[in-house]
């Protein structure tokens, strides 16, 4: 037997092994893990030999005055060209004046007057000018397109040139080639899209199939034919460009490079292909997964001119270049302070001028299909240009946001000698770790090592208490000066006030309306009458769905709870009476809602309640009560994209009205994306003027802009409502609308009406009169109340029970201040 | 008696010395400055002099705190230091169950907190586990966390993550007893209990001390666990002087916090002078 | 054996089950599918859903999926396991050195203040973290240390618990044995390298494996120093456990404990084996 001394020996040597085995093993595992971790989110390798000074600078150029659709920018030389459905420019000073250009080209005017239209021009590199001429052909049954392309050269010689495709690439607009088109020599393809000239002077485009045709430019022979991939999973040409020896061809997923001597795919392509895919996976049975979310790019553009081996690329990353055959992709600049990250913008066309700056064309979608705005925003590169700014404009949040994403943007646009950055207390990855009260500990150990920043989102947090402390800086002048700029609804912007001074600014609300006949909402004047009416309603309408819209009571609650929250707690006293009538009232409206009989709605797997029909769909106000699932609706409105919904269903049914929904004097609104200045900050001026471009009126536009799903609140600034309507007011238009029923997805034709002038007042004057900021920044006392309410109203306590809680917890809460 | 050697006062400062200026720099100072707040207001530190202590003393969150934390001192201690003992004296004759327990009681304190706060959670929740068998035995739940229960919910925990320290601790002073004196004792007849009465309870004066300062120690920690399950307010009886610095902090009061924290300190050194006096026989 | 004795071991032996009970707890809960973690834990974890959670120690469908997905898995977990490991190292070394040279002073030697120091030592200790931990991240950070490791390692490895510990098992070394080293002529260094820690090592073990335990454990002074999520310790990877990430979570509380147990394990027999020694030295 083995002693007791060297067994205890044994068993510790075993236990240390066991120890340091362990140890190693995570070594490997975490070497390994290291090495393949995804390289963190810093820009690739800048220029080579980048020092601290030297960067591209943003400034915005200019743009001919016209309406219509702004089709393609190019170079020639040093002249830039830009082609529209209204005409044709060019600048002759790098994009900061456009005058008009006539295309000089009698073959031109011959054809037209045959009745062929001119399309989209492409500019060579050395002056070669190429004119795409179409016309539509009826043969029989067939109709057709058929193009002829004008070649102008440099000094103003022209031909013309047919193109011969096969037959496949016929541009077919009805009717079937008939049998036997293949082989007659009389049916042929003429239609090159992606049109790119090659150095020779040959041409290179794509046909309908997306296969790519090299085309000698005085016959029109097919001289070289690329098929598709047959292993790529789309093979969408999206971009084609040309260098001296390579051409490019990318789709979604993938890209391509050829040599032009041999006309051979070449295979060093791992760099820009990675690039292309741009972190999207593949999987194995060929669909494609996008990133989501901020990380996706929403645009690529591609750009070479021809005479200079390198690739150009725009996303909303940032500007890269390629060399064909380099081992990576060179970004040039990252877009984070530019307008090439604004959510809204979309790169179209780009071109790289000799020096190597940019210059990119921006189309910005409004509110319907037909209202696109253009931008040129050229980028340029400046060797004395810091690399990072000196001053850093500190904005946090508590909870992760996109609310402010514009408004950075904007504001680092116009203030390029400081560097905005922006931190949440919060986020998505820590979710779980940190708790409200550890990110707002965290937040003031750093304000009171003046580590604090400079900006603080007040949504969800003690606004008062950073208040009385001393922490938020007075902001009267910004508001004084932004209201003299705009209509701002003072009564919503200064609401943080103490002793005339203003401390921190709501630049968007939300407000409680409530929908219904006209005969019961008239007397709905506080909580206590929309429970009396809510249960009289039941008592007439046994069989309806839900009284209020709402079956799920959490949902509802949101509302209510703003409305009733500036009743429960006085001077730092909780006001039980109020309380328990918000019980009580509760109670009553709940079991009088769920009072059909019917079973309750479930909850589906995507978190949407399901009733009969899904009347959840903000953009459709009043339409739950046409179809008959509720006798009213009570919404907190944080956009008006319900509004025309609303007007078309109150012009065909007069009974029907909205109106704001409060609580006696009460009227109260949840008050979003409040913006407070520390006083502790060492660019106060910097900050006042972030907190004067939330006011702005772009900005306060794009608020209103934004759909239902990324509401960031109703404008602060009138004038942006009366300017989206200004010229629609009162008109009807068509329009979609979606639902699901059960299992059903159902697509149903309405109209729906904009408002009118008269309509638009009624609605300021509702704004007008809400005079309370609801309790919702104050998570605690609205947990407490709230939570208990459920616990009572949901049958799973009594309310003696839900109260005394309400009161523990409460009564806590507000001892300790 | 110890001869003096010249110079041996310095010595000891020496052997101090690499601690103290540690301790100088990363913990007093910040304590100092924690006393100084205490006078000052809490963002724009203006010097308002006693005024916070009036305040915090006033404040009746704070009186429920600190009842609190009392009640909770004075249930778990004792239970703990006797329970502790019990089995430290159990389990001092060697034998191979008996190490195998004393690995078993320290389990405990390997686990992560968050998992300990995990299986709280799930153990004691409304719809916990504990209630699961409770239903099906035919009783009626108990809302462990969001009633009185809490409190001992609290103290079982306590008393659970902290027992195997303890025992550690014990047997630890335990074996510096000599075996000699035992002997002895036994030979004159003495039974058992008197053995504990006048030999080894006298005997571990000493570790007493240690195990009642470390005991008290870990009774801070609980709040750890605590913070986890319940958050920033539990239920009133488990609401602990932490609770109410970790809100105060929160809310920008550093000047309440840091008056809290004064008068905390206080009353600690009182105990810990009068424990001194009581165990800390030199 | 004497029946009380089999009766009181069997008492124990519950007990220790006991305490045993939440590794088993998640080692079940590591080997458990996704789909049976939501039936059982689903009633405490998700709201509106109904009856209560369950536990079983032999889970229906064993899958190590989601242990496979954590060691294979996740870069970030091993990341925070060797930033745990670095504090952890960092932290011990410093106590090692530090404190046990303060222990010795302390125990040793008499020195103007001594009392007051090491009651000044105690209070310190017994500080809760909330108090301090706006002062003392306005100390590191004009130390400029904020954001880095040593914002965590130099505050634990001056703190004073360590010696605490160390004091009491350096002052059960008999005179007798300090004498004749004197008497050799060994200078107090010596006398502390060569004797002072050979015999004072349960003392220095048990300071070391629960300082371990403290360290592997820290929450608070990560959360509050290190603002980058690069070099947050593995104790700040166990989020709050929601469903989604039950899983995984269990794994990493598993894989959190393994390193603490071993240190046990190991400390466990040195810990003995110095029990043994200063009880035979008498």
């Amino acid at each position: 037997m083995i002693g007791l001394r060297t067994r205890k020996r044994f068993s510790r040597v075993l236990a240390v092994l066991l120890c340091m085995a362990l140890l190693f093993a995570m070594a490997g595992c975490g070497q390994k893990a290291q090495e393949s971790q995804p390289s963190a989110l810093e820009p690739e390798a800048g220029n080579a030999g980048t020092e601290v000074t030297g960067r591209y600078v943003e400034t915005r150029l200019g743009l001919p005055d016209t309406d219509g659709y702004l089709w393609r920018l190019s170079q020639v030389d040093s002249t830039l060209y830009l082609q529209g459905k209204d005409g044709f420019w060019k600048s002759e000073d790098d994009g900061q004046s456009w005058q008009d250009y006539t295309l000089e080209s009698p073959l031109m005017k011959e054809m037209e007057a045959e009745g062929f239209a001119l399309g989209n021009v492409v500019f060579g590199g050395d002056g070669t000018r190429i004119l795409p001429m179409s016309e539509g052909v009826e043969d029989g049954e067939l109709f057709y397109t058929h193009t002829r392309y004008i070649i102008v050269d440099r000094d103003g010689g022209e031909r013309e040139l047919e193109v011969r495709l096969p037959a496949s690439e016929l541009y077919v607009f009805s009717g079937q080639p008939m049998d036997g088109a293949e082989e007659d020599p009389e049916v042929y393809g003429t239609d090159l899209n992606r049109l790119a000239i090659l150095s020779d002077g040959s041409l290179v485009g794509t046909g309908l199939s997306n296969v790519v045709y090299h085309v000698d430019q005085n016959t029109g022979e097919v001289l070289h034919t690329i098929e598709p991939d047959p292993q790529a999973n789309d093979s969408w040409v999206m971009g084609m460009a040309v260098t001296p020896t390579t051409l490019l061809v990318t789709t979604q997923t993938a890209a391509r490079l050829f040599d032009l001597e041999t006309w051979e795919e070449r295979q060093d392509t791992d760099a820009i292909n990675e690039f292309i895919l741009g972190g999207a996976e593949i999987k194995d049975d060929g669909t494609v997964m996008f990133p989501s979310g901020g990380e996706n790019r929403r645009y690529i553009q591609l750009y070479s001119d021809g005479l200079e081996e390198a690739y150009y690329f725009v996303d909303s990353n940032g500007l890269y270049r390629y060399m064909p055959g380099g081992v990576s992709i060179e970004q040039l600049m990252d877009s984070t302070m530019t307008t090439l990250s604004m959510q809204n913008m979309s790169a179209n066309y780009f071109i790289v001028n000799k020096a190597h700056n940019f210059r990119v064309l921006f189309s910005a979608r409004g509110d319907s299909s037909e209202d696109v705005t253009y931008d040129l925003f050229g980028y340029d590169y400046d060797e004395d240009a810091l690399l990072k700014p000196a001053e850093e404009l500190k904005i946090y949040s508590l909870y992760e946001t996109e609310a402010l994403s514009q408004a950075i943007a904007v504001y680092q646009r116009e203030h390029k000698d400081i560097l905005v950055t922006y931190q949440a207390g919060i986020t998505p990855d820590n979710m779980g770790a940190v708790t409200v009260s550890d990110a707002l500990r965290q937040l003031n150990t750093e304000i009171m090592a003046d580590k604090g920043p400079d900006l603080i989102l007040m949504d969800n947090m003690p606004i008062e208490n950073y208040q009385n402390k001393g922490l938020l800086m007075d902001v009267t002048d910004v508001l004084e000066a932004a209201a003299g700029e705009g209509e701002l609804l003072r009564n919503i912007t200064d609401v943080y006030n103490e002793d005339g001074k203003i401390f921190a600014v709501p630049t968007a609300f939300s407000m409680p309306v409530i929908i219904g006949d006209r005969a019961y909402l008239d007397k709905i004047t506080d909580i206590d009458s929309l429970a009396d009416t809510v249960e009289e309603l039941r008592a007439g309408n046994k069989e309806i769905n839900s009284i209020t819209g709402y079956r799920l009571y959490g949902w509802m609650m949101g509302c209510t709870a703003g409305m009733m929250g500036p009743t429960w707690v006085k001077n730092g006293e909780a006001d039980w009476d109020n309380i328990e009538r918000y019980f009580d009232n509760m109670k009553r409206m709940y079991d009088a809602d769920n009072g059909s009989g019917k079973p309750d709605p479930e909850m589906g797997e995507d978190g949407v309640q399901h009733l009969e029909a899904a009347i959840w769909q903000d953009a459709d106000m009043g339409f739950g009560i046409i179809l008959g699932e509720s006798l009213m609706e009570l919404r907190s409105l944080q956009n008006l994209e319900g509004i025309p919904m609303l007007m078309n269903i109150m012009d065909e049914h007069p009974e029907i009205t909205y109106k704001l929904l409060g609580n006696e004097d009460v009227f109260s609104f949840d008050p979003m994306s409040i913006i407070g200045v520390s006083a502790k900050s060492k660019h106060p001026e910097e900050a006042k003027a972030f907190l004067k471009t939330m006011l702005s009126e772009e900005i306060q536009k794009y608020n209103l802009n934004q759909n239902t799903w990324s509401s960031i609140g109703l404008p602060v600034d009138f004038s942006v409502v009366r300017e989206k309507y200004e010229d629609k007011l009162g008109e009807t238009f068509a329009a979609e609308r979606y639902s699901n029923v059960g299992e059903d997805f159902k697509v149903e034709n309405v109209t729906k009406r904009y408002p009118t002038a008269e309509e638009l007042e009624e609605l300021l004057g509702m704004m007008k009169q809400l005079n309370t900021a609801d309790l919702t920044q104050d998570s605690e006392i609205n947990d407490a109340v709230c939570f208990n309410c459920y616990t009572y109203f949901s049958g799973e306590k009594t309310k003696e029970e839900a109260m005394q809680k309400a009161r523990e917890e409460l009564d806590l809460y507000l001892a300790e201040s | 008696m110890r001869r003096r050697i010249k110079g041996e006062r310095w010595t000891g400062l020496l052997f101090l010395l690499p601690s103290l200026v540690g301790v100088l720099a990363f913990v007093l100072i910040p304590f100092l400055d924690v006393i100084r707040r205490s006078f000052l207001s809490a963002v724009t530190e203006e010097w308002v002099g006693l005024k916070s202590y009036r305040d915090v003393l006033e404040n009746p969150a704070f009186r429920l705190a600190c009842w609190n934390t009392l009640r909770f001192s004075a249930v778990c201690l004792p239970a703990l230091l006797g329970l502790s003992l019990f089995v430290g004296v159990v389990l001092q004759e060697k034998s191979r169950l008996g190490d195998g327990l004393k690995t078993a009681f320290l389990f405990p304190m390997a686990i992560p907190v968050a998992s300990i706060a995990l299986v709280w959670r799930v153990l004691f929740d409304k719809q916990g586990v504990i209630n699961g068998i409770l239903h099906s035995l035919g009783l009626s739940a108990i809302d462990w966390m969001g009633s009185s229960m809490a409190f001992w919910v609290l103290v079982g925990s306590y008393l659970w993550k902290n027992l195997g320290y303890d025992v550690v601790l014990w047997l630890a002073g335990l074996s510096g007893i000599s075996t000699a004196i035992y002997e002895a004792a036994r030979i004159d007849g003495a039974g058992e209990w008197t053995i504990f009465r006048r030999i080894t309870l006298p005997c571990l004066m000493p570790t007493l001390f240690t195990v009642s300062v470390l005991s008290i120690l870990n009774s801070f920690k609980v709040f750890r666990e605590a913070y986890l399950v319940a958050g920033d307010y539990p239920h009133r009886s488990m609401y602990l002087l932490q609770h109410i610095f970790n809100n105060w902090f929160r809310d920008l009061s550093f000047d309440r916090m840091a008056a809290g924290a004064v008068m905390t300190a206080i009353v600690i050194l009182c105990l810990i002078g009068l424990l001194r006096k009581g165990f800390d026989r030199e | 054996m004497k029946p009380v004795r089999v009766l009181t071991m069997s008492i124990l032996t519950g007990l220790a089950v006991l305490m045993c009970a939440p590794v088993a707890f998640l080692f079940a809960g590591v080997i458990m599918d996704s789909g049976e973690l939501r039936v059982r834990l689903g009633p405490v974890l998700l709201e509106n859903q109904k009856g209560f959670a369950s536990w079983s120690l032999l889970p229906q469908s064993p899958s190590l999926s989601h242990l496979v997905e954590l060691l294979l898995d996740s870069p970030e977990f091993f990341h925070m396991f060797w930033n745990s490991v670095a504090v952890v190292a960092g932290i011990l070394l410093g106590q090692l050195l530090v404190g046990a040279a303060a222990a010795w002073g302390f125990a040793r030697y008499r020195f103007p203040f001594r009392g007051a120091l090491f009651t000044l030592y105690l209070i310190l200790m017994l500080m809760p973290f909330q108090v301090t931990m706006l002062s003392s991240y306005l100390a590191l950070d004009r130390m400029g240390l904020i954001d880095t490791l040593w914002a965590v390692i130099l505050p634990g490895a001056f703190s004073t618990f360590p010696v605490f510990i160390m004091y009491r098992f350096f002052r059960a070394i008999p005179e007798a044995i300090i004498e004749s080293a004197r008497l050799d002529a060994r200078n107090a260094f010596q006398i502390f390298w060569y004797i002072g820690i050979p015999l004072g090592s349960a003392g220095i073990v048990s300071a070391m494996v629960l300082g371990f335990l403290e360290s592997w454990n820290l929450i608070e002074q990560p959360m509050a120093f290190l603002k980058d999520k690069s070099l947050w310790p593995l104790s700040l990877y166990l989020p709050s456990i929601g469903l989604g990430n039950a899983g995984p979570a269990f794994a990493g509380a598993l894989l959190a404990l393994v390193p603490a147990l071993l240190v046990f394990l190991s400390g466990r027999d040195y810990l003995e084996q110095g029990i043994v020694a200063s009880a035979v030295k008498e």
